[in-house]
């Protein structure tokens, strides 16, 4: 490992904790039409439902943390995990944060890489937990 | 296992060709706008072959896999996915699962993609809890 490689490495580790800003965000029903027109779902019978999978849009994807620049050169996608807690529906208001939980590194086929693990949690107005979103995003 | 039962036991196929127009329209949804999903010379320098499809719209149709089979029945109580392979644009991604786990009202599912080549590029699970499990039991 070069010594570049290792203060990139360094850097990310010192970043485990890091914020992004919190967002705010609205189930809008022109939003939820293109969504689900762009994944191909079916028309439904209930007009507020909303796919699994939606919260996806509320993301910061790739992730905007700012020491992961200095790692490699691009992102991948390792893996996502949706945990749901309440239902939601067109019109909610989501509050969310993505948080940097750890990073560990690897030897691929390709070379070094950097397994980065993100938390976001989507709550309501009152705190309640909605959805939690996990990711394990890669940079080599 | 009955001939029924095992095709109650199992999700899909549902198989999906994203085209150039389904990566910029789930970009355009989701905001996820990395070049890799658009941008040929940018995936090129990153020693992709083509486009590359978003891990989270693949995950996407997994999830209309799922909802598709519980609709009216139940509700999604997790779903996650590995991403163990690239899959293109203008290659088949075929969606599939089954169910290997009942316990009360929560079924577990097992979910993959697979490409055109029959390999498995995304590995993935879910949890349904059903609104009333005696009366889905072989549902």
């Amino acid at each position: 490992m070069t010594t570049v490689e290792r203060s990139a490495l360094a850097a990310l580790e010192d970043a485990v904790g890091w914020s992004a800003p919190e967002r705010r965000d609205v189930i809008e029903e022109r939003h939820l039409r293109f969504f689900r027109e762009a994944i191909g779902a079916e028309p439904t019978d209930d007009p507020s439902a909303v796919p699994a999978t939606l919260c996806a849009c509320f993301l910061d994807e790739p992730p905007r943390l700012p020491a992961a620049s200095g790692y490699g050169a691009g992102w991948l996608n390792g893996g996502d995990r949706f945990e749901y807690h309440a239902s939601l529906r067109l019109g909610d208001e989501l509050f969310s944060a993505q948080r940097f939980t750890g990073v560990t590194e690897k030897q691929g086929r390709g070379g070094r890489m950097a397994i980065l693990t993100f938390c976001t949690e989507f709550r309501r107005a009152d705190g309640e937990l909605a959805v939690r979103h996990v990711g394990t995003r890669i940079r080599r | 296992m009955s001939a029924d039962a095992a095709a109650a036991d199992a999700l899909g196929p549902l198989t999906l060709v994203p085209t150039l127009r389904t990566l910029v329209q789930y970009a355009g949804a989701s905001g996820d706008f990395y070049e890799m999903h658009y941008d040929v010379p940018f995936a090129a320098e990153l020693g992709h072959p083509d486009l590359a499809v978003h891990g989270l719209l693949k995950t996407a149709w997994l999830g209309r896999l799922v909802e598709e089979w519980a609709a009216g029945r139940g509700r999604v109580v997790s779903l996650e996915a590995s991403y163990r392979g690239m899959d293109f644009r203008d290659r088949p991604c075929r969606c599939e699962g089954r169910v290997v786990r009942r316990d009360g009202d929560l079924v577990e599912l097992e979910l993959w993609t697979s490409d055109d080549d029959g390999h498995r590029t995304t590995l993935g699970a879910a949890v349904v809890a059903l609104h009333d499990a005696a009366a889905t039991a072989t549902a």
